[in-house]
């Protein structure tokens, strides 16, 4: 070969592997430049606007606006979220939001600027402290509302107004959880969180439908099954839900007894001797309410409420009661899980005492898989309202308005003149509506709820609303509460502001603003400070930015058992929330409180330490069952009772807006009994007329075996089929929370 | 027709191939597809345009 | 009836393979030893079934050499890059797979993974049959991914936790759930019906994680160490 032949070839043989290698990378460049296409370019942690469940969500952007929300796999609910977060991208989008401050002028709304409107409300509202007093004004808020809004509120009325009506939804669902958590362990708040459901043996549903209600809290339930096939689910439910037809056993109770239910099964735990009676020795101490008695005294009071004693009022089998008590005490693990149908009775408090109590006397508590625990309904009920203590009776972190050490104490740490926080409990929510009947309230601010469709009795209370003076911050002008306002505020919406929300398990998570809110709305914060500064009260409200804002409750927080001081607005956008106590910046959080080893207020060397309580003793109340002043009679011989449906929340203010979910859940209608439809001679899309003692509507009927013979049901999402009217608005005398879950009525066709 | 280069090319290519066909893990199948499938083309280009220009030269095409 | 068992098609394909495989390498060689002069020679080779002369068998000899065999070579190869990849121990070749297959073998597990293979609702090549882009009847966009994540694995390019760059088609799911019994009894299927089957939604936001989460895969996390071991993939069920 001649020596030019040879380097030719060398030459080509490089050639080649030079070409080689080029087709080999520029193939991976090209591969790497042909991205797949995804739903969104950018992912921004956030947490769902609608149920207690709070699910930590992904939300996903291109070019500012939101294409796609998914759960987060690192958060809590492992990814899982329901349908009505899927459709989350549409909320930001509904039609008709309100985007400037309107104000009544007779029948119409006029659009003024926000000097305007403010201008209004505060001389309004400064008009009737001036003349009236400052009780004749009232805030009425919402667990829907960030925690930095709520407190401010809370701060504002009843600190520089000096009114303690500060009051809200929550009233009207978590109060009877609530008062049940601090009159058992001294604090509000759970002991367990959601972690235990991986551990529990036994679950026991009361008054909840989480398959509708809380879908990720059920598919993880689900889940505790699939893996562990022994599972048992009770769930104790006047209706056959969907929750109920993936249970063990449904108790199909009859609405208003289930008090009779749990003092059954306690009677049956005590006499079968599945109690713990070290822990009870140890742990608990037992009451009537009034003074302390024995455990013997409480086996005593039990005696009137052996199964076959209370089974026929309450609609179940003697044998089911002891069957799920045997199950209850004998559970390696159980958990109880509950929510409206136990809150929203006159007997709710002491529904939520005996719940706990069960725990309580089988030692059933402060175990992994073994806890009671509340659902909360709304996002930010637990963080924001109940937390921050916006309620009549309460001031911030477990304190209360009508002891004047927890009074002092808040003026010394809000830095107001001793005295500042009057001493008068301020109206609860039903007491509020009342007293704008009466003319006592003059003047109120409700932001981000919708009393004039949510209220039981409705009819009353709409009246009632129309006397005062009030200025609703919402998001839309029509709801039901906008058209009975005297000023109207235009309100921003989720990600279009930012702030904390708090839900079931003691989990405070970080909402960061992602979008602008539309016209010339606001924040909650923003119109808070802006009145507070047109009352006069700059100097209380200094901080007015929700960063500000948070870093004043967090310090604040670590002057109490709600210890959250070490969760800061870093620590939150670094990880999916954080559980409270968590008092210093590198605590990792509290799954199970007064656990030792993992609730660091615990005291040292203690396992358990009920240190809500003063002798360190959860308490167990005996407290006698009394049927509901709703009971049917001859003339109104069926039970009403309201709830949700999986696609809408609460009164579809933004659900009802979003297209696929306004046409999936339908319009409102009333559940019949099959049997009972038959007996009065409806069939499924006639129109019937149902009546109770507040008032009668007429509405569509569907007829399905689902109630129990007897009940009728209604979610109340439809504006149009505003079933709160007929609803009974009797109150728990303990948290003053209305009795939603049992009406009685009678049915006809019309 | 020299298919010296081609043949050189070809047998890097057959050695890469038949190690992945017998033991298919990962590094292999990444040497097959972005080395060794390149070059089999490369080398069949060039051996075909040998033979383009060899028929060519002899009036056939 | 045979008397001995017959051999699985990889077996078969990997003979072949090897055959052609050893075979082009042995004509390549044949390529290279051909001397100027035989070009031209016309002096027969005799190959058992017929006679030729020198020159045109040298020339058939690089046209299989450098065409037939190795078109022959690489589609053997190339089953393992199409069809290969649909088998579960293929997919868990890469060990950045293994805490996908381990978390799959887990009876514990809740991820939509391990329930279908613990109830055997899937009776073989499980990861295909949810990921049936990869595959040789999937879409050229997924090819062109699974030719890219390769890249990357064998460079170590890739950042750990590994992620989805794209999104994942719930053609997958629905080829098997829609139009059945329990799935068209959920309201909620129907809610977001069309959000479904355009992709604009995925289905796993309403049943959860398929595989671990990326926290759970992030090297340091509690469960890495037991996710990262090589999977006990057993004979093919």
């Amino acid at each position: 070969m001649s020596a030019g032949g040879s380097r030719r070839e060398v030459l080509q043989i490089l050639g080649v592997l030079g070409a080689t290698g080029l087709a080999g990378a520029g193939t991976w460049g090209a591969l790497e430049a042909l991205v797949p296409r995804s739903t969104a370019e950018a992912w921004h942690r956030s947490v769902c606007r609608y149920c207690g469940t709070g699910c930590t969500i992904q939300i996903g952007m291109v070019d500012g606006k939101i294409t796609d929300v998914r759960g987060d796999p690192s958060g809590h609910n492992r990814g899982v979220i329901c349908v009505k977060g899927s459709m989350l991208p549409e909320l930001p989008r509904i039609p008709g939001r309100l985007t400037r401050p309107m104000i009544r002028r007779g029948e119409r709304f006029v659009e003024a600027t926000w000097d305007e409107a403010m201008g209004l409300v505060a001389e309004r509202f400064k008009q009737v402290i001036a003349t009236d007093g400052p009780d004749a004004v009232a805030f009425y808020g919402s667990g829907q509302l960030f925690t930095e809004e709520s407190y401010t509120a809370n701060k504002l009325f009843k600190a520089g107004i000096r009114t303690n009506n500060v009051d809200g939804n929550p009233r009207l669902c978590m109060a009877s959880a609530a008062f049940g958590y601090t009159q058992t362990f001294g604090k509000d708040e759970p002991p367990g969180c959601y972690e235990d459901i991986d551990h529990a043996d036994c679950f026991f549903l009361m008054g909840a439908n989480p398959f509708d209600c809380h879908p990720p809290i059920f598919e993880r339930i689900r889940q505790r099954r699939r893996a562990h096939p022994q599972t048992q689910i009770v769930c104790v439910d006047p209706r056959r839900t969907e929750t109920a037809k993936h249970s063990d056993i449904h108790l199909a109770v009859v609405p208003g007894t289930d008090l009779l239910l749990l003092n059954a099964m306690a009677q049956v735990l005590c006499a079968e001797r599945l109690t713990d009676d070290a822990f009870v020795a140890e742990h608990v101490r037992f009451s009537d309410g009034k003074a302390t008695v024995s455990f013997d005294d409480f086996r005593r009071f039990l005696a009137d409420y052996t199964p076959e004693k209370v089974a026929e009022r309450v609609g179940v089998s003697a044998n089911d009661i002891r069957r799920v008590a045997f199950l209850f005490g004998r559970s390696r693990a159980t958990m109880s899980l509950w929510t409206m149908g136990v809150n929203q009775r006159t007997q709710g408090t002491a529904l939520n005492t005996m719940l706990n109590g069960l725990h309580l006397i089988t030692g059933q508590i402060c175990r992994p898989g073994a806890t009671p625990l509340s659902m909360t309904g709304q996002g930010n009920a637990c963080g924001g309202v109940r937390d921050t203590g916006s309620l009549a009776h309460l001031l911030p972190h477990g304190r209360f308005v009508a002891k004047d050490e927890d009074r002092r104490a808040m003026e010394e740490l809000w830095g107001v003149p001793a005295g500042t926080i009057s001493p008068r409990p301020g109206y609860d929510a039903m007491s509020l509506f009342r007293a704008m009947e009466e003319g006592k309230v003059k003047a109120a601010l409700i932001m981000a709820t919708n009393p004039g469709q949510s209220l039981p009795n409705a009819a009353r209370y709409r009246e009632a609303m129309k006397k005062a003076f009030l200025v609703v911050a919402e998001i839309v002008p029509d709801s039901e509460t906008a058209k009975l306002a005297q000023v109207l505020l235009p309100a921003a919406l989720w990600v279009e502001k930012q702030g904390v929300y708090g839900q079931t398990e003691r989990r405070y998570q970080l909402i960061d603003k992602l979008l602008s809110p539309p016209g010339e709305a606001r924040s909650d914060l923003q119109i808070l400070t802006d009145l507070a500064v047109r009352l006069g009260h700059g100097d209380l409200i200094k901080a007015r930015t929700p960063d500000a804002v948070w870093e004043e409750v967090r310090q604040l927080s670590g002057h109490s058992k709600y210890n959250f001081a070490g969760i800061t607005y870093a620590r939150l956008r670094a990880q999916p929330g954080l559980q409270w106590p968590c008092p210093t910046e590198t605590s990792p959080g509290t799954a199970r409180r007064y656990v030792g080893g993992d609730d660091p207020l615990v005291a040292p060397g203690r396992k358990i330490d009920f240190y809500g309580q003063p002798d360190k003793r959860a308490v167990i109340y005996l407290r006698p069952y009394q049927a509901s002043p709703e009971a049917p009679t001859r003339e109104l011989p069926y039970l009403l009772t309201t709830g949700r449906v999986i696609e809408q929340w609460h009164t579809g203010t933004m659900t009802d807006r979003i297209p696929e979910l306004s046409k999936a859940s339908g319009r409102g209608h009333f559940e019949i009994n099959d049997a009972d439809a038959f007996a009065l001679g409806i069939k499924t899309g006639d129109t019937v007329r149902v009546r109770s003692r507040f008032n009668e509507m007429s509405g569509k009927a569907v007829v399905t075996p689902g109630p129990r013979q007897g009940v009728l049901f209604a979610a109340f999402f439809d504006a149009a089929f505003l079933v709160n009217l007929t609803v009974s608005d009797a109150v728990d005398p303990m948290s003053r929370q209305p009795e939603f879950k049992v009406t009685a009525v009678a049915v006809t066709k019309a | 027709m020299n298919l010296t280069v081609p043949a050189l090319g070809a047998i890097i290519a057959f050695v890469i191939t038949t190690l992945f066909v017998v033991y298919p893990v990962p590094v292999l199948m990444a040497l097959f597809t972005f080395v060794a499938q390149p070059l089999f083309l490369i080398v069949g280009l060039l051996y075909l345009s040998r033979v383009f220009t060899e028929l060519r030269a002899k009036d056939v095409l | 009836m045979l008397p001995f068992p017959l051999p699985s098609l990889l077996f078969v394909v990997k003979l072949i393979g090897l055959i052609l495989g050893v075979l082009g390498i042995v004509l390549c060689v044949r390529v290279l030893l051909v001397r100027p002069g035989d070009l031209t020679s016309l002096r027969p080779i005799n190959l058992g079934i017929t006679t030729l002369p020198r020159a045109p068998y040298l020339k058939l000899v690089a046209f299989a050499a450098l065409i037939v065999v190795p078109a022959g070579a690489v589609a053997m190869a190339n089953y393992h890059v199409f069809v290969g990849v649909e088998e579960v121990r293929g997919c868990a070749s890469c060990h950045v797979m293994w805490p996908m297959a381990n978390d799959m073998l887990n009876p514990q597990s809740g991820t939509l993974a391990a329930r279908h293979f613990r109830n055997r609702w899937i009776a073989d090549r499980q990861c295909y049959h949810c990921h049936s882009d990869y595959g040789l009847s999937g879409s050229v966009d997924a090819k062109m991914e699974g030719y890219r994540h390769l890249a990357r694995y064998v460079t170590r390019t890739y950042p750990e936790p590994i992620r989805l760059r794209g999104h994942y088609l719930n053609r997958n799911c629905l080829n098997c759930h829609a139009g059945m019994a329990k799935f068209e009894a959920v309201s909620s299927h129907h809610t977001v019906g069309e959000r479904l089957s355009t992709n604009q939604m995925t289905c796993l936001n309403c049943h959860g994680l398929a595989h671990p989460s990326p926290a759970a895969r992030t090297p340091g996390s509690p469960e890495y160490a037991g996710l990262m071991t090589r999977p006990r993939l057993g004979e093919p069920r």
